[in-house]
């Protein structure tokens, strides 16, 4: 398969502080991968050295074939979007946008006939003249992603550049940022702390935690088949439980865990590891006979959609998702089940 | 009325005093340049120190002063945003500024003297680049029309001031600003030109000014370090009023270079408007 950015054995330190430990990731033409972690995990790191902005300790970048580990930033034939948008405060909405035009000797034709697409892509047609300061923070994102993609990069990176939006427009600019990288078929790496804007918008998805991987798939995967406990907790919610000992009983496997005995469906369970399951995927109302399991409710929060319940079971808490009209309340006795197809075993760590 | 009274008394020893030298001496020296109140002469009314300011001589004291003025102000300045580009971010950041800061301390004649030592016909920059066989014979710094040496102590003397001005200004543009631009496809050069330089115009311009007027009218310098001819426009004023006795003219240069600066500093403020828009 062709590779579009290829990272093998990245390092990044800062003193004795190690930011990316031996990163590796291939990315396909046309892909949208995002870095996902919380602050400090690396993510930005990654980012800032594939732009070329920070030189790696160790470690190689490739653009297709290209060695880029000493190729400066301005001849990386990349662009960027910074979290707090970095316009040129002292140029208009169009020269900002013909900034990358410029700086590549597009003749005046090409520049105004790009300069006009662009706004037209991100419906900014008719603010030419504005200054940035004069424009909302919506608005001053469309900006630079219209300035982004003027110069039509071979790499498109994204430095968390939603998270100064409101909410609501942060989910329409997230959608269309989609649709002009899909339009477009632009390589594109997006780092993110969070995780709904990740699994909305990738083709991939990268845990990163401590400067390593901790797991990548397609967000569906991520989410539904946590590899680990961090990934399981990061991404949405997740119980995770302990498994103190194995059994098996007609032909199935059972890990006994704190809230009770729970049927696996893995070849690897054994005592010692971890199993987690999403609160959403807890049935209160008892289907089968198979991991029934009872407890006190100890805590219920309306969440509009559902109501997120925490029940207390020999000791251990659960969390459990319910129905907005299932009547529920805080010392209520109930019984609920977990679906076997819902368990996920976790590695050791 | 007794309260503004205390008021105004109060402002009397700052606002007085100014206007004292505002109305006072600039008023007398103008009309010292008109021809009253002379000192050596008759007073009464005459252009003729004015019209003496057309003469050869004082043309080429002004383009002299104002080749000081511009040289230095410019010469510090490129000084200042290439040492405070090289700087940014640097491990020796303080270290480099402190010592940058160290020709404020010392003032301008002895800056002076030390640099004529260095540059003089028998000095230690002649002496290497005879040891080094790159001349054969010392080179004359200080020739007969030359300000090179002029150029030289004004710029080393003012870099420390301007960098003071200009340095929060440069420091104060955001990295991902320039990140962004880099990432646009611009060259250091490009990066400077397109950003740097506007987004710190408004400061160098109070840089270049502040060290314009200082330089155009100086007089400690340009009479140590300075060519034969032509003398700096203070020189010249000195020399008119204290060689010649002739304080009419001396007064007319005068208030000829407060023109100058004043003319200056109206472009500044013109300019300054315009960059805010």
């Amino acid at each position: 398969m062709a590779t579009a950015i290829s990272i093998r054995n990245l390092v990044k330190k800062y003193g004795d502080f190690t930011a990316v430990d031996h990163f590796s990731i291939d990315i396909a033409p046309g892909e949208f991968v995002t870095l996902l972690g919380s602050s400090g995990c690396g993510k930005t790191t990654v980012l800032r050295t594939i732009a070329g902005f920070l030189e790696a300790d160790e470690g190689e970048i490739y653009f297709g074939d290209r060695f880029m580990n000493n190729v400066p930033p301005e001849k990386r034939d990349i662009s960027m979007m910074f979290q707090s948008y970095a316009l040129f405060p002292h140029k208009t909405v169009e020269n900002n946008v013909n900034f990358g035009l410029r700086m590549h000797g597009a003749s005046k034709e090409e520049q105004s006939q790009k300069v006009e697409q662009g706004l037209e892509m991100v419906h900014l047609s008719g603010l030419n003249n504005r200054k940035p300061q004069e424009l909302s923070g919506g608005q001053q994102q469309r900006v630079a992603l219209a300035r982004a993609m003027a110069v039509t990069p071979q790499v498109l990176l994204f430095d968390e550049p939603l998270s100064n939006l409101d909410a609501k427009l942060r989910e329409t600019v997230r959608m269309e940022i989609r649709a002009i990288q899909r339009k477009y078929k632009i390589t594109t790496v997006y780092v993110t702390h969070d995780q709904e804007e990740a699994l909305s918008i990738s083709d991939r998805v990268v845990v990163m935690n401590s400067g390593h991987i901790m797991q990548q798939g397609t967000p569906e995967e991520i989410y539904k088949n946590p590899k680990n406990a961090f990934t399981a907790c990061f991404i949405g919610k997740s119980n995770v439980l302990q498994v103190e000992s194995v059994f098996c009983k007609e032909g199935k496997s059972f890990a006994k865990t704190a809230v009770g005995e729970i049927e696996v469906d893995s070849p690897d369970l054994k005592p010692g590891v971890s199993i987690s399951v999403r609160p959403e995927d807890i049935v209160v109302h008892p289907l089968n006979q198979t991991n029934v399991l009872s407890g006190r409710v100890s805590n219920v929060v309306f969440l509009g959609r559902y109501k997120q319940v925490s029940v207390t079971s020999n000791g251990t808490e659960m969390l459990v998702e319910v129905d907005k009209d299932v009547e529920v309340a805080e010392g209520m006795e109930i019984t609920y089940t977990i679906p076997v197809s819902c368990v996920n075993l976790l590695k050791e760590e | 009325m007794k309260k503004r009274l205390k008021t105004y008394l109060f402002l009397l020893p700052g606002i007085g005093y100014i206007l004292f030298f505002l109305v006072v001496i600039i008023g007398f020296m103008t009309m010292q340049s008109f021809g009253f109140f002379n000192y050596t002469g008759k007073s009464g009314f005459t252009l003729q120190y004015w019209n003496s300011l057309f003469s050869r001589r004082l043309l080429d004291s002004f383009i002299f002063s104002l080749k000081v003025g511009a040289v230095s102000s410019f010469g510090s300045l490129i000084i200042t945003y290439l040492l405070s580009f090289a700087i940014k971010g640097s491990y020796f950041q303080k270290t480099i500024l402190s010592i940058y800061k160290v020709p404020i301390f010392i003032p301008a004649l002895v800056g002076s003297f030390l640099i004529i030592n260095m540059f003089d016909y028998s000095g230690i920059v002649n002496f290497i680049l005879q040891s080094l066989h790159i001349i054969q014979e010392p080179i004359r710094f200080r020739s007969q029309n030359s300000a090179f040496l002029v150029y030289l102590v004004q710029i080393w003397k003012n870099m420390p001031f301007q960098l003071l001005i200009m340095y929060p200004a440069i420091q104060s543009i955001r990295k991902d600003i320039l990140d962004a631009g880099r990432n646009l496809g611009a060259g250091r050069l490009r990066l400077f030109t397109e950003i740097i330089f506007p987004l710190t115009l408004s400061t160098s311009l109070i840089a270049v000014i502040l060290v314009f007027i200082g330089t155009f009218g100086d007089f400690a310098v340009s009479s140590t370090a300075g060519p034969i001819y032509p003398f700096s426009l203070s020189r010249l004023m000195n020399y008119t009023a204290y060689n010649q006795q002739n304080w009419g003219l001396s007064a007319a240069i005068a208030v000829f270079m407060i023109i100058v600066i004043t003319a200056l500093v109206s472009a500044y403020s013109y300019l300054q408007q315009k960059i805010v828009k």
